[in-house]
């Protein structure tokens, strides 16, 4: 009985709210108000009826309630609410799966290891260099030669992170020397991308164990050259 | 109140969003950052100047920088109103200059260099590939100022081929000309 007298008066309230996506939520906190009402002047020993009809009595003119309702629940402010919330939500979906890729591809190619040959190591170089440019850092990590004439290095580039989408270089080369003539052979390379970080390797075929310098490209006019008779490290 | 914090959040995550959106499609607001952000990602620069060379047919800004060994060129194109983007549609990028002098034609427009230090003009001769005559044939002399830089550049027609009867254009010869108009030097190409 006492229910379908607070429901008349919560839908009375709520037909004044024109925003009718807070009408549910307006509609659910007035009746918690109104049981608790309710279920106070019921442990004061008044009967079912007389409680249900006092609970509503108190809650006041519902026109007036609803009204006032209104003004906090102003459609206007609810649609811009509403709008944005829901554009707010899809944005952090958004942002979320944007960082979980970044992510994913920045881990896979930061904790990726880079293999070597398996032929023996005549000698290594390490740490080479790191050489600090414009937009990116360009480290070479170690240059390893190998007993059947392969000559190779790993390198890291770490790429500003506000470069615009497409851009950046990929990759670097080198020219490996004897005196004054340069070793012209095959060779190959292997690098892991991801937007912000590569990691990679080059090698040369057929390079004489008299190589004595290897000079680095990095980009258009920078040139790197490192020895390679000093620093030596020999394998055992 | 608490509704109008919460709209005031929203617009936040909306607009961290939206700049994020913006930065990594490469919008920027000015065509220098555009410049900016190439140069960065070609591992150049930072140049100290970035000058303003021509408009190309479509909108397209074209900005160059001189580097050690020659200069660099890149398009910025304008975008949704307010915007400047990187594009890759035109021929531009890094121009060696390993000589004392040096010119292309970038698509529409001459651009080059010259180490001539009392160079005050130059008079760069365009020939292109005459389809019906299966020979190269002149398309025409251009007269450019040199910048004290070395720089030079001068916007063509995009029809200059067109007109002279040749399916494209490209720099036979550069000469450069001193303050009294005497020949200090000659690049062919």
């Amino acid at each position: 009985m006492e229910k379908e007298y607070f429901e008349t008066y919560i839908r009375e309230v709520t037909s004044h709210v024109k925003f009718r996506f807070d009408r549910r939520a307006i509609s659910q906190e007035l009746r918690e108000h109104m049981e608790d009402l309710y279920e106070d002047l019921l442990a004061q020993d008044i009967d079912e009826e007389q409680a249900a009809q006092l609970t509503v009595d108190y809650m006041g003119d519902s026109e007036e309630l609803g009204k006032e309702l209104n003004e906090v629940h102003h459609p206007l402010l609810g649609w811009i609410w509403l709008v944005t919330r829901w554009m707010a939500g899809l944005c952090v979906v958004m942002l979320v799966l944007w960082g979980i890729v970044q992510g994913i591809y920045f881990g896979e190619t930061y904790f990726r290891q880079i293999e070597h040959k398996s032929e023996n190591v005549v000698y290594t170089i390490s740490p080479v260099f790191e050489a600090h440019l414009y937009g990116s850092v360009v480290q070479i990590e170690e240059i390893r030669y190998y007993d059947d004439g392969t000559l190779e290095y790993t390198y890291t580039i770490r790429q500003n992170p506000w470069l615009s989408k497409g851009m950046g270089r990929g990759g670097i080369g080198a020219e490996i020397y004897v005196g004054e003539e340069v070793c012209y052979g095959n060779g190959g390379r292997f690098a892991s991308n991801s937007p912000f970080y590569e990691k990679g390797r080059n090698w040369s075929y057929d390079v004489p164990l008299e190589a004595d310098r290897i000079v680095f490209f990095l980009g258009y006019e920078k040139e790197m050259e490192v020895s390679l008779t000093e620093g030596r490290v020999m394998a055992e | 109140m608490k509704r109008k914090k919460q709209i005031l959040r929203n617009i936040a995550v909306i607009l961290v969003t939206a700049l994020l959106y913006l930065w990594q499609s490469g919008y920027h607001l000015t065509p220098e950052a555009v410049f900016r952000s190439a140069e960065k990602a070609e591992w150049l620069g930072p140049a100290q100047e970035v000058m303003e060379i021509g408009t190309r047919d479509d909108g397209c800004l074209c900005l160059v920088a001189l580097e050690q060994k020659g200069f660099y060129v890149v398009s910025a194109k304008p975008s949704l109103g307010i915007f400047w983007k990187y594009t890759n549609e035109h021929w531009d990028g890094y121009f060696p200059v390993k000589v004392k002098t040096r010119a292309w034609v970038s698509e529409d427009i001459i651009v080059g260099q010259t180490r001539e230090t009392d160079a005050v003009e130059v008079v760069c001769v365009l020939e292109g590939w005459n389809i019906e005559k299966n020979d190269w044939q002149d398309v025409g002399r251009y007269t450019i100022p040199v910048g004290e830089n070395g720089f030079f550049s001068m916007t063509l027609g995009s029809d200059t081929a067109e007109t002279a009867g040749t399916i494209d254009c490209v720099v036979k010869e550069v000469i450069c000309k001193n303050a009294a108009g005497e020949v200090i030097g000659k690049d062919s190409q």
